[in-house]
């Protein structure tokens, strides 16, 4: 049977491990670590360095060494992540052809896709070498919170890398894969992985038969331990330019060698309270007399610096506990993923929000690269029992008239899975409709991700409203989302496979709304409602043909004025609620109605 | 293999098990010969319910699971069963298949083990509720659930078959891994398990009201023969004893003492009518044929004593039914009580209290159970199953024959992907004979010829819906839509 490996494509390092005999275990690379730099330079004879060499040139070499490129994957040129990259990165980030981002290394132009290939298939060949076989089957693990762009990134880097990536799964549900592999437990874990470049939460359930199913996931894709060193670095900076005048941030190298030493500081601040930045020499003052470095960071400094980002990802555990409609105490155990999870202040804030002593026992670097062999043994073996039921992390669903987001499959919905909503013409004599296919959490349509688009047409010319649209959303267990559009009269249909779309810019993106502004689906309004406006607007119409009789004849008295104030109240209230389109409201409204109307009547007939 | 009958577990006290109204009823269908699909037609309930009832008593240890050729129980009771997980229900053997065995020869890489689960899965989805499916019984809790989901999970999830060629059965897999998810998904939320059983309990109830009432029917056609035939009515074709007393509807009711004068005083309002109750047995005097000299006399006096049996065994059946109408009354089963009262009116058809009794709790009892029937219809509509919301609707609107129903009926059906059309014209045509001005009823009309493709009859229903709203958006769409076509 053909080995499947599994790669933690981390933002920092990464990891493979594979099943052997049915024990996961870590692959060491030909240095004897476990763990492998994502790093990737070429050097000024065009060769080109991946791993732990790359790392040891850095310094020398900063502005043709590319770290961190993860955080750049599937991202749009323009998107805010890009541009911070941009301003703080020691390499080149230029724009490319499609809106996307290149990295420029020896004046060669790079996609990043094709820069985390080069770490695929470094970790691909430390498998090789230590299988004495080929290797042509992975399962790579992404942040949970990476959306499909991302996510399809990160499967070409594996396709450039010569690798058939049968799975991505992602990072706190490999974690989780692994903390419950083989043990038997039935238990609702929490998997709190704060990486180099993400922050991750997962909430799970590990089951009998060797089920693991992910109730809720949520996280930040920019908040990693790189943004604790960038406080630390803005530290540093700052001091020195206080002290000097000089903007350290100016010199590639002198950023390269800060970021280096304020990696060092926070890991050594985990272990000691106190420690020496002591970097010589760091930049020319210019009278051909260097400068040196040299600060003391203390633990209680580095927690202040941190404190915001520590808090924010407590809030993200907040809102998925929330999301997963569960009590803190209906969480068994917390595992801890990720090698920010050294730092104490962070044991201690996820203790103190979770009222529970995390587990220590899984390798926070490790763990992931394990999860992810587990399931690649999983796939291909009929002898592992274990099966991953995940979720979808973002909200599905399309555009629709007055660019809305209407969700068709809400966050963390069990995948695979399908459904269907019905959708109308939004105007009159429309014979075609675009399908924008989305992924987001916003009702605004245009702060989602556009997944892709599609146009049904062919429709029956009629008023707006009229013809009736079945859209269904397909995912499957590859995590592969279809569209399909069906004109419920003709029985026409149109379906896209959505792949992810790179290369457009938020404006083309918005050009693109715009433009289809005129073709959309509007949602359907419930008959529940129609059948209410209809039986409302009668009764409206009819007290108000009785008005002038009834004012007339009641007018004198103040008891028929307040009526008639009254009649009127609610006659407004029916209409308002109409107005709003809200179904229960206008129900509400038709009792008044009708006791109204049928007042009105008594009294006209009285007379 | 022949299939699995239950039998009642000799020397078993039901009265000690928490056992509700249904089981009641089913037991009393239990005999040790037929089937739990002949028990299911026999007691016009559901499959699943009977699956489901099955095997709690089973579990219980009231019931038995027996090879109908098999010699007569042993004595001893036997322990509990251990309750039956969902794959166990099938691959035990309990349920006969219900697909073309052939399906089982289709192509896949699949053992023939895991085609028959499929397969036994799948065909039976439209009768098993989320309960039934997960294999677990009402009552189980969240963890209880899950450990259920998650084990055919495990068995039907696509990853256990990664990159396998399951040829047609990966459909199937997919639908019911989408259906056990769903199943999952609402049973572990309070809040939509608690909307789910409040459906499924008026699916319950609707349901042995429809079965109850169907009964009647057959009853009340059979009682002129069956009175005909005189003499102790044969017991098989009493129908609907009263559930037994081993199930207390109510269990912190009134006192018995309380339920008892209220029955007898129920009974004295009931029968007012009807002459006054007899012994049980009817001990009409036993002349002796001797002392008639002519054959004649004989012949006669044998008549009298035909026809007085007769009277007297009518009487004992009118009687059983108001007993059994107050037992339902005091349960508050309005329907229970309302086909006993129709059937004690058959038999004393004289008796005029009686039978405008009777009609006022049938009244009632359409009430409740239109009632009942709208609330399933709506949560179908809410679900977008648009089969079953229109299957309602009919209920209703046979109950209540009024416009309103009738349209819904009709609209859910058109929207239903097998709806029979011509029952939803039907129902449309009645709605507008109800209230002729009502254009919702006319445009579904139309709307329904037009999917049947009958143009012309489009075209007629059309032009009198114009004719009252000239100004119906929807009916001019409709109208440009037939003048093209």
């Amino acid at each position: 049977m053909e080995k499947v490996i599994g790669i933690d494509l981390g933002t920092t390092n990464s990891c493979v491990a594979i099943v052997e005999n049915g024990t996961p275990v870590v692959i060491p690379n030909r240095g004897g670590y476990k763990t492998t730099p994502s790093m990737v330079a070429v050097t000024e004879a065009g060769k080109r360095l991946v791993g732990h060499i790359a790392k040891r040139q850095a310094i020398t070499n900063a502005e043709n060494t590319v770290y961190a490129a993860k955080r750049l994957i599937g991202r749009k040129w323009n998107s805010p992540q890009v541009k911070n990259a941009v301003a703080t990165s020691s390499y080149r980030i230029v724009e490319g052809p499609h809106n996307d981002v290149r990295i420029v290394l020896r004046d060669k132009e790079f996609s990043v896709p094709e820069i985390s290939a080069m770490v695929l298939q470094e970790m691909k060949v430390i498998a090789e070498d230590y299988l004495g076989e080929a290797v042509s089957k992975a399962v790579v693990t992404v942040p949970a919170y990476f959306n499909d762009n991302q996510r399809q990134a990160t499967k070409d880097a594996g396709e450039i890398a010569g690798l058939d990536v049968i799975r991505i799964i992602n990072e706190p549900t490999a974690a989780a894969l692994s903390y419950g592999f083989g043990r038997n437990i039935e238990k609702t874990v929490a998997v709190y992985d704060f990486g180099g470049g993400t922050f991750d939460i997962s909430i799970l359930e590990i089951g009998a038969h060797g089920v693991f199913k992910v109730i809720a996931t949520a996280g930040d894709t920019f908040l990693g331990g790189e943004d604790i060193d960038a406080r630390i670095i803005d530290w540093l900076v700052s001091g020195f330019k206080e002290e000097h005048n000089i903007d350290l941030r100016q010199d590639r190298m002198a950023l390269q060698r800060l970021k280096d030493a304020a990696e060092k500081a926070k890991c050594e601040l985990s272990s000691v309270r106190e420690t020496e930045v002591n970097l010589p020499f760091i930049i020319s003052s210019g009278r051909n007399e260097a400068l040196h470095l040299q600060r003391t960071l203390t633990r209680a400094t580095l927690e202040e610096l941190s404190d915001d980002l520590i808090e924010r990802t407590i809030d993200i555990c907040k809102q998925t506990l929330e999301d997963a409609k569960l009590e803190k105490n209906e969480i068994e155990e917390v595992v801890l993923v990720g090698g920010m999870t050294r730092m104490p202040k962070i044991q201690s804030a996820v203790q103190a929000f979770f009222e529970k002593e995390p587990n220590k026992g899984v390798h926070p670097d490790e763990v992931v690269a394990l999860g992810a062999a587990i399931q690649g043994a999983a796939l291909v073996d009929d002898r592992q029992e274990m099966v991953l039921l995940d979720v979808t992390p973002h909200a599905l669903g399309i555009m629709t008239f007055g660019s809305y987001f209407e969700e068709l499959i809400p966050q963390n919905t069990t995948v695979p899975t399908h459904r269907t909503k019905i959708f109308t013409t939004s105007r009159d004599n429309q014979t075609a409709v675009k399908i924008l296919v989305m992924q987001g959490e916003s009702q605004r349509a245009e702060e989602n991700e556009l997944l892709g688009e599609f146009i049904l047409t062919g429709l029956r010319r009629a008023p707006k409203g009229q013809v009736e649209i079945e859209v269904t959303f397909e995912i499957n267990a590859d995590g592969i989302v279809s569209v399909r559009a069906k004109d419920l009269e003709t029985g026409l249909e149109q379906s896209i496979q959505v792949t992810a779309t790179s290369g457009l810019t938020r404006e083309e993106i918005k050009t693109m709304m715009d433009n289809a502004k005129d073709d959309l689906v509007d949602r359907r309004t419930s008959e529940e409602f129609e059948a209410a406006k209809q039986e409302a607007e009668k009764l409206i119409a009819e007290i108000e043909k009785l008005f002038p009789q009834v004012q007339q004849i009641v007018a004198s008295s103040d008891f028929g004025r307040d009526a008639i104030e009254k009649a009127r109240a609610i006659v407004e209230k029916a209409r308002a609620a109409i107005e709003r389109r809200d179904a229960a409201a206008v129900k509400e409204q038709i009792e008044g109605l009708t006791r109204t109307h049928r007042m009105f009547k008594g009294v006209v007939a009285k007379t | 293999m022949a299939e699995k009958v239950p039998r009642l577990t000799p020397g078993v006290d039901i009265r000690k098990f928490k056992l509700d109204p249904m089981d009641g009823f089913l037991m009393t269908r239990i005999d040790g010969k037929l089937g739990p699909k002949d028990l299911a037609r026999e007691t016009g309930l559901p499959d699943f319910s009977v699956a489901r009832a099955l095997e709690k008593l089973e579990k219980l240890g009231v019931i038995q699971l027996v090879d109908p050729n098999a010699p007569p129980p042993p004595p001893p009771q036997p322990p509990p069963a251990e309750r039956k997980s969902a794959v166990a229900q099938f691959d035990g053997g309990l349920l006969a298949p219900k697909y073309d065995p052939k399906e089982l020869e289709a192509p896949a890489d699949l053992t023939p083990e895991q085609k028959k689960r499929v397969l036994d899965f799948y065909f039976r989805l439209d009768d098993l509720d989320h309960y039934t499916l997960l294999g677990i019984t009402k009552e189980a809790d969240k963890k209880g659930v899950k450990r259920a989901y998650f084990e055919l999970a495990a068995l039907f999830h696509p990853d256990r078959y990664f990159k396998k060629d399951l040829g047609t059965f990966k459909p199937k897999m997919e639908v019911l891994f989408n259906r056990i998810t769903e199943a999952h998904d609402t049973l572990v939320d309070a809040e939509q398990r608690a909307e789910y059983d409040a459906y499924l309990a008026e699916v319950a109830t609707t349901r042995g009201m429809e079965a109850m009432l169907e009964r009647a029917m057959a009853d009340s056609a059979r009682t002129a023969s069956d009175a005909e035939r005189a003499a102790p009515p044969a017991a098989a074709a009493v129908p609907a004893p009263p559930p037994p007393p081993s199930a207390p509807a109510v269990p912190t009711g009134p006192s018995p003492e309380e339920i008892r004068r209220r029955k007898e005083a129920l009974a004295r309002r009931l029968t007012g009518g009807v002459r006054p109750p007899q012994p049980s047995r009817p001990t009409p005097e036993e002349p002796s044929p001797l002392r008639y000299s002519n054959p004649q006399d004989a012949v006669d006096a044998l008549k009298r004593r035909y026809e007085d049996r007769l009277e007297s065994a009518t009487q004992a059946h009118a009687q059983r039914y108001v007993q059994a109408a107050e037992d339902a009354l005091a349960k508050n089963d309005l329907v229970a009580a309302s086909t006993s009262l129709s059937i004690a009116a058959k038999f004393a058809p004289d008796d005029v209290a009686l039978a405008m009794r009777a009609q006022e709790t049938k009244n009632l009892a359409d009430k409740s159970l239109s009632e009942s029937y709208l609330k399933q219809a709506q949560y179908e509509e809410r679900q977008g199953h648009w089969s079953e919301a229109g299957r309602s609707w009919q209920k209703v609107a046979r109950i209540r024959n009024d416009a309103a129903s009738h349209e819904r009926a009709a609209h859910a059906i058109l929207r239903s992907p097998d709806g029979d059309l011509h029952e939803a014209a039907e129902h449309a045509k009645q709605a507008i004979t109800l209230q002729p001005n009502k254009i919702a009823s006319h445009v579904t009309l139309v709307e329904v010829y037009l999917k049947a493709g009958l143009q012309a009859s489009a075209r007629r229903a059309a032009e009198a819906a114009n004719a009252l709203d000239p100004k119906h958006p929807g009916l001019q769409a409709l109208l440009k839509r037939i003048g093209k076509g």
